[in-house]
């Protein structure tokens, strides 16, 4: 019979490198999909990856039990991964010089009935998102965080927050439709020629 | 369905397709996290054992000082005694112990007017002129002249027994500065007999080395740079033996070449962005990742580098993605692109290190060499990285996760030319090894090295 997580973790709590290994190879495959949603690339991704379960394992004795050790897991490489962000805050826009393109919006309708994209499909959209999209986009929609929040965490203020999260989905939207793999229409728009 | 309505409706689509779904995390990821795990338990014990050796090293340190300035000097004073009781004949004795009497009242006479140097002087011609006929007297009397304190120590205690007052007196420094004679005796009392202070500067040789699967590459691109050191030290001698403990400046370096630094335009428009994107932005080398200061500063290497770093891909001479040319951000095209410099970079780290050496002198006469080892404790006060752009250094960012302490390892000589009877020009020969590595959490090992020639002046109190 396979021990149990708490058995695990005891044994971290002592050093066990045998256990440290166990918990590595239980929680790797998920983590690594949070590093790589919050990451500008996989190489950072694993940077992240690795930084978060030297954290972990160092600072194991403080998980009290309280709420599950994955979502504690979670918020480490997350605060991982902002701290990096905050660091290497290069090459973002403010989205407040870019004038929003609201009527481009209103033309497409979105209907998510159909829909068939695969974990990998997903994570790959996340992936390509311009990052400060990326990271509202994670916290508001994935990690359930208000605006409030994500303006206090990034740095921004909280209508940054909002129209960063408004421009994340309009190119999520784009993106998908380009995969084709669901069902998109667009109104015919009367342009004059 | 309303503009929300299709917001929450993607979110849902990301948030509930993402909740379980787990990828095979890249393989030999484990090894990595073993080894820092490894590493970080290696650096708790050589902390450990440092912080003990230096403990013990202070304890052995104030132990000898103990035993050489307070011990010692108790029962150097009771030995002489006896030797001196011993010596004297049996007849005499009434006669030696009123001369004893005499010639401490003396000392203690002139040691309470402030004027100990000169009672030896005056006391030895006293106790001669008292004492002509008695050779064993002589030999006492000229005894206490050479040996400063325990003389008035060793009259007292035969004058009024009172030993333990004579030997705090010694331990708690009293101590006559200018006595001729007998050297040995004099440095018994005292766990050094010469002071110096010393400065000192040189411009140093700074390189690193490297161990890591990518050290054959990271010595293609890096090279060592020229930088300074400059400091005050202590040095305390006895006989042969200098320890000294002293603070320094000193600055470390690297240089990097086949670098491209690039002025990008503030008003860039990602039209093209992706993720490859912000790669170019930060340039990694041996002692970790060198971010710009400013976001409008793009720092990438040369095409030879980046085709090491990405072996599937290929680059233009100036490292940018042949397919992806709008990567960057920019539009090469355009008429501003932005100033683009080929160069190199210095990553520089200050350091304010705490020498503690030690040294032998092979020769001492007035001419010193000695051979010096220590260890230095180095806070690293600064960390920038320059670019030598239009033949200027200019600031452009710093390296990431560089170690705030780092202990290092000296070896050198140490060549004293007296100029004066209290003032030495000094040189000395010195190599400094890291022996930390510079950064945290890289796969390479980088252990800063340096060697340079000081020159200084050492003041002898």
């Amino acid at each position: 019979m396979s021990e149990s997580i708490q058995d695990i973790i005891n044994k971290c709590l002592k050093g066990d490198r045998a256990s440290q290994e166990k918990l590595y190879r239980e929680y790797a495959g998920k983590m690594w999909v949070v590093c790589r949603r919050y990451a500008r690339d996989t190489e950072q991704a694993k940077d992240i990856l690795q930084e978060g379960f030297v954290v972990i394992f160092e600072k194991i004795h403080q998980f009290k039990g309280k709420g599950s050790f994955e979502g504690w897991m979670r918020r480490i490489f997350i605060n991982l991964a902002l701290a990096e962000y905050r660091k290497k805050k290069l090459f973002f826009f403010d989205s407040n010089e870019l004038p929003l393109q609201h009527d481009e919006l209103d033309d497409e309708v979105f209907e998510d009935d159909d829909i068939q994209l695969t974990g990998a499909e997903l994570l790959e959209l996340i992936a390509s998102l311009p990052t400060q999209y990326r990271m509202v986009f994670n916290l508001y929609a994935i990690e359930e965080m208000s605006h409030k929040e994500i303006a206090n965490m990034l740095g921004i203020s909280e209508g940054t927050s909002k129209s960063n999260l408004f421009r994340a989905r309009e190119w999520l939207r784009k993106k998908i439709a380009e995969k084709s793999q669901f069902k998109y229409r667009s109104k015919e728009r009367t342009l004059k020629m | 369905m309303s503009k929300q309505e299709q917001g929450r409706s993607i979110d849902k689509l990301f948030r509930e397709g993402l909740a379980d779904y787990s990828e095979q995390a890249p393989e030999y990821l484990w090894e990595k996290i073993e080894g820092r795990l490894t590493q970080k338990r290696r650096d708790k014990f050589f902390r450990f054992y440092t912080s003990l050796a230096a403990s013990l090293a202070l304890i052995i340190s104030m132990s000898i000082g103990y035993y050489l300035g307070f011990y010692q000097s108790k029962h150097t004073t009771s030995l002489n005694l006896k030797q001196n009781e011993q010596s004297m004949p049996l007849e005499k004795e009434q006669t030696e112990t009123k001369n004893y009497k005499e010639s401490a009242q003396y000392y203690l006479s002139t040691i309470s007017k402030g004027n100990t140097s000169k009672s030896y002087s005056d006391s030895s011609t006293k106790d001669a002129d008292h004492n002509k006929n008695l050779k064993a007297h002589e030999q006492i009397t000229a005894s206490q002249a050479k040996i400063g304190i325990n003389n008035t120590s060793m009259a007292l205690s035969v004058m009024g027994g009172k030993e333990g007052f004579c030997t705090a007196l010694a331990s708690n420094g009293i101590r006559v500065s200018k006595i001729d004679g007998n050297d040995e005796e004099r440095q018994s009392v005292r766990f050094f007999d010469r002071f110096y202070i010393a400065f000192s500067a040189a411009p140093i040789y700074s390189y690193r080395v490297v161990d890591g699967v990518q050290a054959y590459t990271l010595d293609n691109i890096e090279k060592p740079a020229v930088t300074f050191s400059t400091g005050l030290q202590a040095i305390f001698g006895k006989q042969r033996f200098e320890w000294a403990v002293g603070m320094y400046f000193t600055q470390m370096a690297i240089r990097i070449d086949n670098v491209m630094v690039q002025q990008a335009p503030k008003s860039i428009y990602f039209a093209s962005y992706s993720k490859s994107s912000e790669k170019y932005s930060s340039l990694l080398n041996s002692s970790g990742n060198i971010v710009p200061s400013s976001s409008s500063i793009v720092i990438s290497n040369s095409e030879a580098v980046m085709a090491y770093q990405y072996p599937d891909r290929e680059f233009t001479p100036n490292g940018v993605e042949k397919y992806d040319k709008v990567s960057l951000g920019v539009d090469f095209s355009s008429d501003s692109p932005g100033a683009i410099f080929s160069t190199y970079l210095t990553q520089r780290f200050n350091y304010l290190e705490i020498p503690l050496n030690f040294q032998y002198n092979i020769v001492q006469r007035r001419f010193i060499l000695g051979i010096q080892a220590g260890l230095n404790s180095n806070f690293l006060l600064s960390n920038v990285t320059y670019a030598s752009i239009d033949g200027k250094q200019t600031k452009i960012g710093k390296t990431e996760n560089i170690k705030r302490f780092n202990i290092a390892s000296n070896l050198g000589l140490s060549m004293a030319i007296p100029l004066s009877s209290n003032v030495s020009f000094l040189i000395e020969p010195r190599f400094r090894y890291y022996l930390l590595s510079i950064n945290k959490g890289l796969s390479v090992e980088t252990h800063p090295y340096s060697y340079g020639i000081y020159t200084g002046i050492r003041l002898r109190y």
